[in-house]
């Protein structure tokens, strides 16, 4: 990622964008910050940013117009916040302390014509910005139209006090001078590096306003108020004063007048806020109108803002919520993570906890795909060797294990010589529901004869981590295989291996397999009686595969079982916590977000990966893979085996993969599988508790039984004296095993097993 | 934590000052030892502790 593609991605994230409220305001006051620190009781932090707006809090607290209301979200289904007259509670009773204006110095003099609200505010702001302001005013006294407003909207006192900021500062205020002649102007501009004028009057007579942007005349260093603001409208008067002294400020340091100022007066904000479902509450009016809120009444009303913002992403994912912000912020993480040439990467593990699923982009108003952003984060430290090998060592051998001798498989159909079709039914659905797979090649080979056998890993588990290499050799073999065969149509029983086939090989025809069923029907001899209902979880791999999501829909309507859809279903789906091995990157957010899932509805769930069932299984979530409704009939008499993923760990995976491959090549070619590799002549005893710490600490029973064929031919083991156990590690590859162990006979009680990476060197 | 023995020389495990490395980082820590065939003792609160949150700093590193 470069710093174009960084801004480009993270131009798409709106979180920061200002609210409705803000972006409709003159003056742009943080009205979230200011309802935020009403709630929590805080007048002087409400106060001041109130005063951080404009210069006159205390007076346009009383007065404003409030165009904000006009665009408060809350707007949609009932009475917008009353933001006028939180601001008047605020500017009434919060303790006004003595504002300290930070002023610059300069020797520059410019002049403010008119001393009303306007001429005010930009005299105030040009002090601010240091320059020497000569005020002057055709009447007696500051105020101008401030003077004839009734005492009830704007109390005199209130007033006064304002407008004492004047004297305290070192502005020159010449009274009774009424400026009437464009002679005149020219005339103050002599003696002046820049004029504004502010008043009605003079403006009449004066060279109109001709950019609104800018404010400036046709007169060089002249800028005037825009004569079309009507006279109700304070808070543009404020706006308009603040806009003026900062054209004069870029006038007199010969800058760009123009630039970076389309925002400077009210825009359309990009901030997108939901507010589907939102419950109407009715707007609290003060008891005492001219007296405006009490302390409760405010605080009842503040608690009625939406505090608009996205997070439409976050509130949908459980893994961009686990990392405390959203992706405009975790994009820079990722950028800077890429970027640091020494110290920690802070970010990988963020990087490495996203299960790619894509929600993300289906739900953000403007498409940022976080998932696509991680992908290629994770290829780039691979490519940079800046990958940590913790997370992805264990699955990433388990895919190469699906690809070696004890698992892959290429066959022509028993008896044939060629093969249309080829049933590849992937790894996960033979590790954990090896007799479906033997079921449904058995009717598709009833349904079109020619379909062979290909077993094998798809290589997803390479490309989610960003392996390329290994996955391009992973894929270069499955060609080369496919190749020998003709390029016959792929039948796949996973969506995982869909996507990945579909996005990676194209020249390939590719089917799933329950299309087939939901178009040349399915066999009913071993259908699941079920009763009640089911709600489907669509994979997060088939977000996209419309055909797929349709044909389970098809296969539930044949079945009469009655279904009914997830809030987030179809393209909208949520993953299960498998997706980008997550679940090896970060247990705790996997388990988190297949909670959640679980939690969107009480009925039983029907899924169509085998992933899917196999983490739903272990949440203790009632779920049937649809292969559960099609052939769970085979264990009708013993339901529990329905469930039989809930309890299996990765070893028994593995092993049911090559006992699956060792039990189609018997019965069905008549082949014994014959591998060349060790076996180990022990009998394993594993207790209950280190059975959960092997899978947690992802601990294969091939590790144990490694690590104590060492020990035991080498003699290399030690003895806990308090219980007699035995102690002994072995590191066959990249980790460290330990065993704990109690031997009778040949078998070997398995009493507690752990690992490191460290490795254990000389003394 | 109780005695640990070596069970193939039969005699105690001694504090001694072994290298550990990940990564191409190495590291003296003092841990039990056989005496004389060197065998090492790394106890499951380290391995999964101190030992991991190193692991993981270097990992990231």
């Amino acid at each position: 990622m470069d710093q174009k593609q960084l801004r480009e991605l993270e131009a798409k994230c709106i979180q920061e964008e200002p609210p409705e409220c803000t972006a409709a305001c003159p003056v742009h006051v943080d009205v979230k910050g200011f309802i935020k620190a009403l709630r929590d009781d805080n007048l002087s932090t409400a106060f001041n940013i109130l005063a951080k707006a404009t210069v006159f809090p205390r007076i346009i607290g009383h007065i404003c117009h409030h165009p904000c209301e006009n665009h408060c979200k809350r707007r949609e289904v009932e009475a917008p916040i009353s933001i006028h007259e939180l601001e008047r509670y605020c500017v009434k009773n919060a303790v006004s302390k003595k504002r300290s204006l930070r002023i610059k110095r300069s020797t520059t003099k410019v002049a403010v014509v008119g001393a009303g609200l306007c001429g005010l505010s930009a005299a105030v702001e040009l002090t601010r910005k240091g320059y020497l302001v000569t005020l002057i005013e055709a009447r007696a006294k500051l105020g101008g139209r401030l003077l004839s407003l009734p005492a009830d909207i704007l109390p005199r006192a209130i007033l006064q006090e304002e407008l004492e900021i004047i004297s305290t500062l070192d502005i020159d205020v010449l009274y009774n001078r009424r400026i009437g002649s464009l002679q005149e102007i020219k005339e103050i501009k002599n003696d002046y590096a820049a004029v504004f004028i502010a008043c009605n009057g003079v403006a009449a007579e004066a060279p109109s306003t001709q950019n609104p942007t800018t404010l400036a005349t046709s007169l060089e260093g002249v800028f005037a108020r825009d004569p079309r603001i009507a006279a109700g409208s304070f808070i543009d008067f404020v706006a308009q004063g603040k806009k003026a002294a900062l054209s004069m400020e870029r006038y007199i340091q010969k800058v760009s007048q123009e630039a970076g100022r389309e925002r400077e007066g009210p825009f359309a904000t990009r901030l997108y806020t939901n507010t589907a479902g939102l419950e109407p509450i009715p707007a609290v009016k003060p008891q005492d109108k001219q007296g405006g809120y009490t302390r409760e009444e405010a605080r009842k009303e503040a608690e009625r803002c939406l505090l608009c913002e996205c997070l439409e992403c976050v509130k949908a994912c459980e893994y961009l919520r686990a990392f405390g912000s959203y992706p405009k912020r975790y994009l820079r993480e990722i950028y800077n993570n890429e970027a640091i040439v020494m110290g920690p990467r802070l970010a990988n593990n963020l990087i490495n906890s996203c299960s790619l699923c894509g929600l993300c982009k289906e739900v953000c108003p403007n498409g940022l795909d976080m998932g696509a952003v991680i992908k290629k984060a994770r290829e780039g430290m691979v490519l940079r060797g800046k990958m940590p090998p913790s997370p992805h060592d264990f699955p990433l051998a388990d895919m190469n294990f699906s690809n070696g001798p004890h698992f892959s498989l290429l066959k022509n159909a028993p008896g044939t010589e060629n093969s249309r079709y080829l049933y590849f039914p992937g790894c996960q659905l033979c590790a954990t529901m090896p007799p479906y797979v033997e079921l449904s090649y058995d009717y598709l080979r009833r349904t079109f004869a020619d379909v062979g056998l290909f077993l094998g890993c798809c290589g997803a588990p390479a490309d989610w981590v960003g392996q390329r290499e290994l996955f391009d050799q992973a894929r270069g073999k499955i060609l080369q295989g496919l190749r020998s065969f003709g390029n016959p149509t792929l039948i796949l029983a996973c969506s995982t291996c869909y996507d990945i086939f579909q996005a990676h090989y194209p020249e390939l025809d590719i089917i799933s397999l329950y299309e087939v069923y939901d178009q040349y029907g399915f066999p009913s001899d071993n259908l699941l009686q079920l009763k009640g209902e089911i709600a489907i979880h669509d994979a997060c791999t088939a977000r996209h595969a419309n055909f797929q999501q349709q044909a389970i829909r098809g296969i539930l309507k044949k079945l009469r079982l009655p279904y009914h859809e997830l809030a987030f279903s179809k393209n909208k789906t949520t993953c299960c916590g498998f997706g980008g091995l997550m679940t090896f990157a970060n247990q705790d957010v996997a388990t988190a977000a297949i909670d959640r899932r679980i939690k969107e509805s009480q009925h039983p769930y029907l899924v169509y990966c085998a992933m899917c069932k196999d983490r739903f299984s272990w949440r203790s979530k009632e779920t049937y893979h649809v292969l559960d409704l099609i052939y769970g009939g085979i264990y009708q008499e013993d339901r529990e085996k329905l469930n039989t993923t809930k309890n299996l760990g990765f070893s028994q995976k593995r092993e049911n993969r090559a006992r699956l491959k060792e039990k189609m090549l018997r019965d069905l070619w008549g082949e014994d599988m014959t591998i060349s590799g060790l076996s180990y002549p022990y009998e394993l005893e594993i207790t209950a508790e280190a059975r959960e710490k092997m899978e947690e600490r992802l601990i294969l029973k091939e590790d144990i039984l490694k690590v104590i064929h060492h020990a035991e031919t080498s003699g290399n083991k030690l003895l806990r004296e308090d219980s007699g156990h035995f102690l002994a590690y072995y590191q066959p590859v990249s980790v460290t095993y330990w065993v704990e162990y109690t031997q009778k006979d040949n078998t070997f009680k398995i009493h507690n097993v752990y690992s490191h990476r460290m490795e254990i060197g000389e003394g | 934590m109780a005695r640990i023995v070596c069970a193939k020389c039969n005699i105690p495990l001694e504090k001694s000052k072994v290298t550990i490395s990940y990564l191409g980082n190495s590291f003296p820590v003092d841990l039990l030892k056989c005496p004389q065939c060197n065998l090492v003792f790394i106890p499951e609160d380290l391995a999964l502790g101190k030992m991991l949150q190193v692991e993981k700093a270097l990992e990231d590193k």
